[in-house]
């Protein structure tokens, strides 16, 4: 009787977790819009965006475009339209305009574009300005503070988008030969840059904290500047010929480094891509 | 052997059955049952011809606000409310929203709205949220969902015709223009804007905050007089010191709670206070400098009265504290360009962690009271040194009038270059002898303002702040 007992629970057991299987799909997220509208923003969005660059636009919010615990919103329906021209104007177009551009933009774009109405809160209590995925995503943060003429805003978003965009190249291509050499010693790490200064992290050769704490980070980020900054010579690259100081020569050293890394970038861009990033700068700078 | 192949020959069999007997062959497949779902709870929300209403409680701390919501079955929604919140007018917009079947039915609200604007204050803990998972629909019609974030209950209930006229309207939204002294670095403390009531008929003036975010008001108390001296001064006052949650229905706010009190041998019931309108006046609080108000005009069962923007208030429950300091930290002091001065302050005690202190009526062991006001400092051997400046205090209300001594108390031995800058910071701070204690209703600490620079700082109790 025991034998029994044993081989009927076993097959009960087993029926009850294959049932089981079967119904699980019930509670499977189903994400996308059950109701589709196709308004004029919608038509826009497919044919500048969707068919043109194969690139979806997701303004409507969907959770799962975060991170659990990330707490965001979405932006306002009539911002979605001003965003949208803004990286057609700061980032698509100035790829257009120079050589080779287009081919690397279409063949490097994400596939998915997120806008969120407001910035990244975290669990912790921070905040996170700007942020993408492995190159199949990137997301643009405070889209409801548009505002194009904005310097603080502006720079947020061509930072983000740029250094975002940066990283396909180092992930498809690795990063120049010996990058990571250049100011090997300046390193920190992922838990521990941001008890940097901007001025520290100059000193060890970086444009900001946050690029010393990788060098896929640091090529990203040294992009970013590069392309966006107005100043970046004056603030990263120009040294001060009548040094004195300590401060002014770990100074001058630190943007010596900065100076021998954007040299191995810009060749870099210009071997693996065919994009030269002096052209695409000078495009960048034309619009601000 | 045999039995055991006979045992498992049936279990196989048993199996073989139970899998045989798919659902799917008598039910429609998962995704139909998911989209016909989805379509009913569209067919309900889009089914009332007024729409629907909620009196939307994002915490249970504050009050509510009146919402309309019209769904359309072309996936948008037109939310109606009473809200606007500085140049984001949330009174009348048109979003999108999706039904998702996820663990349920879902309600989102997929673009910027009013519940979003809600859910995004205090930098997200306020307690709004723009995805519901639905639970119900009741037998008397409201639909029930739930908050996703916090679980909270929201309901639907449907509108009537004339429900729309129930919404404020502009006057009420440019309530929040009695905050002119409040710097926006203070924003994700509240909303916060003190009036006062003036009933001419009685010469009554009713001092009140409203944290126009979290819909809470406050009414300090009463005295009689219109101008600021005279109700300042009034040795016919009372204290109410009375807080509710409130709504605002037709252009009305409405305390939840009952306020009551009685002046000079009248009662006083504030149980609704009409807000129409909408004009400006202008007071001078220190020195030349005209400040506008934003006044409104109306009727009510205590009578006919003004509310006007104001400073100054009859009374204030910023108190002695006698077993501790209230703490501003540097960082929460801003001057008339709302920009910190922690800068500075860090500028004269390098390298160390700076907190402003202030003790009002602070018991010390010999049984003295010491008022004392400046900075303590720690090291990086978490040693803390205090530079404090003694005064002599007097109340008039809300206004509080401090006379610095000349002496220090200090636990170091300061050089005379620390001393100066030190006293030149403390002087900055409280140009002009004074300082107005409004009261921030959704932190219970309070912003000291300085109407003769327009400095500001925030003044924490030690309890709160430990």
């Amino acid at each position: 009787m025991k034998g029994i007992s044993k081989y009927i629970w076993i097959c009960a057991v087993t029926v009850a977790m294959t049932s089981c299987y079967s119904e699980d799909e019930l509670n499977e997220p189903v994400k996308e819009p059950q109701v589709t509208i196709e308004t004029e923003l919608d038509q826009y969005i497919e044919e500048n965006f969707t068919q043109k660059w194969n690139m979806a636009i997701r303004y409507k919010f969907v959770d799962n475009f975060v991170d659990p615990g990330e707490r965001v919103t979405p932006p306002a329906l009539e911002n979605v339209r001003p965003m949208l021209d803004f990286i057609e104007n700061f980032w698509i177009d100035p790829y257009l305009d120079i050589e080779n551009g287009e081919d690397f933009f279409a063949n490097h774009v994400p596939p998915e574009i997120v806008f969120l109405g407001g910035l990244i809160f975290n669990g912790d209590g921070t905040v996170t300005l700007g942020t993408a995925d492995a190159g199949a995503q990137i997301t643009f943060t405070n889209v409801n503070a548009i505002d194009p003429e904005d310097e603080d805003w502006r720079s947020l978003q061509l930072r983000t988008v740029y250094h975002e965009f940066a990283h396909t190249v180092h992930q498809r291509y690795k990063l120049p030969n010996a990058f990571e050499t250049i100011a090997a010693a300046g390193y920190t790490g992922p838990g521990s840059w941001f008890v940097l200064t901007d001025d520290q992290a100059l000193t060890r050769g970086f444009v900001s904290p946050y690029s010393t704490s990788s060098p896929n980070e640091d090529f990203a980020e040294t992009v970013a500047f590069y392309l966006y900054d107005p100043e970046f010579s004056l603030n990263f690259v120009t040294t001060d010929p009548d040094c004195i100081s300590d401060d002014c020569i770990s100074e001058n050293d630190g943007k010596t480094l900065i100076d021998t890394k954007v040299a191995a970038i810009l060749d870099h861009y210009e071997r693996v891509t065919g994009v030269s990033l002096v052209s695409l700068r000078a495009a960048v700078q034309r619009r601000l | 052997m045999k039995k055991t192949l006979l045992y498992l020959s049936l279990c196989s069999t048993l199996l073989l059955t139970q899998c045989g007997f798919d659902d799917s062959a008598q039910l429609p497949s998962v995704e139909d049952r998911t989209s016909e779902a989805s379509a009913n709870l569209i067919d309900l929300l889009t089914s009332p011809s007024n729409g629907w209403r909620t009196s939307y409680r994002p915490n249970n701390l504050g009050g509510t606000f009146l919402i309309l919501m019209d769904f359309n079955d072309d996936g948008q929604v037109r939310i109606q409310s009473d809200v606007i919140a500085g140049d984001q007018d949330f009174r009348d917009q048109t979003i999108t929203y999706r039904i998702d079947s996820g663990q349920g039915l879902e309600l989102i609200l997929e673009t910027y709205g009013v519940f979003h604007y809600f859910f995004e204050q205090q930098q997200t803990t306020f307690g709004g949220d723009f995805e519901f998972d639905f639970v119900e629909e009741s037998s008397d019609g409201t639909l029930v969902f739930r908050s996703k974030s916090d679980f909270s209950i929201f309901v639907l209930e449907r509108a009537g015709a004339t429900d729309a006229s129930l919404l404020s309207g502009e006057d009420v939204g440019r309530l929040t223009e009695g905050n002119f002294f409040q710097t926006p670095n203070l924003i994700s403390l509240g909303n916060f804007a003190p009036y006062n009531i003036y009933i001419p008929n009685d010469d009554v003036t009713i001092s009140l905050t409203l944290d126009l975010d979290t819909r809470r008001i406050k009414v300090h108390g009463a005295a009689l007089g219109a101008d600021r001296n005279d109700f300042l001064n009034s040795a016919t006052n009372v204290e109410i010191d009375i807080f509710s949650r409130y709504t605002i229905i037709d252009d009305a706010i409405q305390p939840e709670s009952a306020i009551n009190f009685s002046l000079a041998g009248k009662n006083y019931d504030l149980s609704s206070i009409p807000i129409a309108n909408r004009g400006t006046a202008t007071d001078i609080f220190c020195g030349s400098d005209v400040d506008t108000l934003v006044t409104f005009s109306s009727s009510a069962s205590f009578g006919n009265f003004t509310m006007e923007s104001n400073l100054a208030q009859t009374h204030s429950s910023f108190r002695e504290n006698p077993s501790g300091a209230y703490f501003a930290g540097g960082v929460f002091i801003f001057d008339e360009n709302d920009d910190f001065i922690d800068e500075r302050v860090q500028a004269i005690f390098p390298d160390e962690i700076v907190a402003m202190q202030w003790y009002y009526g602070f018991e010390l062991q010999d049984g003295g009271t010491l008022n004392a006001l400046g900075f303590v400092t720690l090291d990086d051997f978490n040693i803390a040194k205090f530079y404090l400046r003694e005064y002599e205090i007097e109340q008039q209300g809300n206004y509080f009038t401090l006379r610095f001594f000349d002496n220090f108390i200090v636990n170091d031995e300061p050089s005379d270059e620390l001393v100066s800058n030190f006293e030149e910071v403390i002087e900055e701070i409280f140009e002009g002898g004074g300082v107005y204690m409004i009261e921030v209703l959704s932190s219970e600490i309070y912003e000291f303002y300085n109407p003769c620079n327009g400095y500001k700082g925030l003044a924490v109790p030690q309890d709160f702040a430990n």
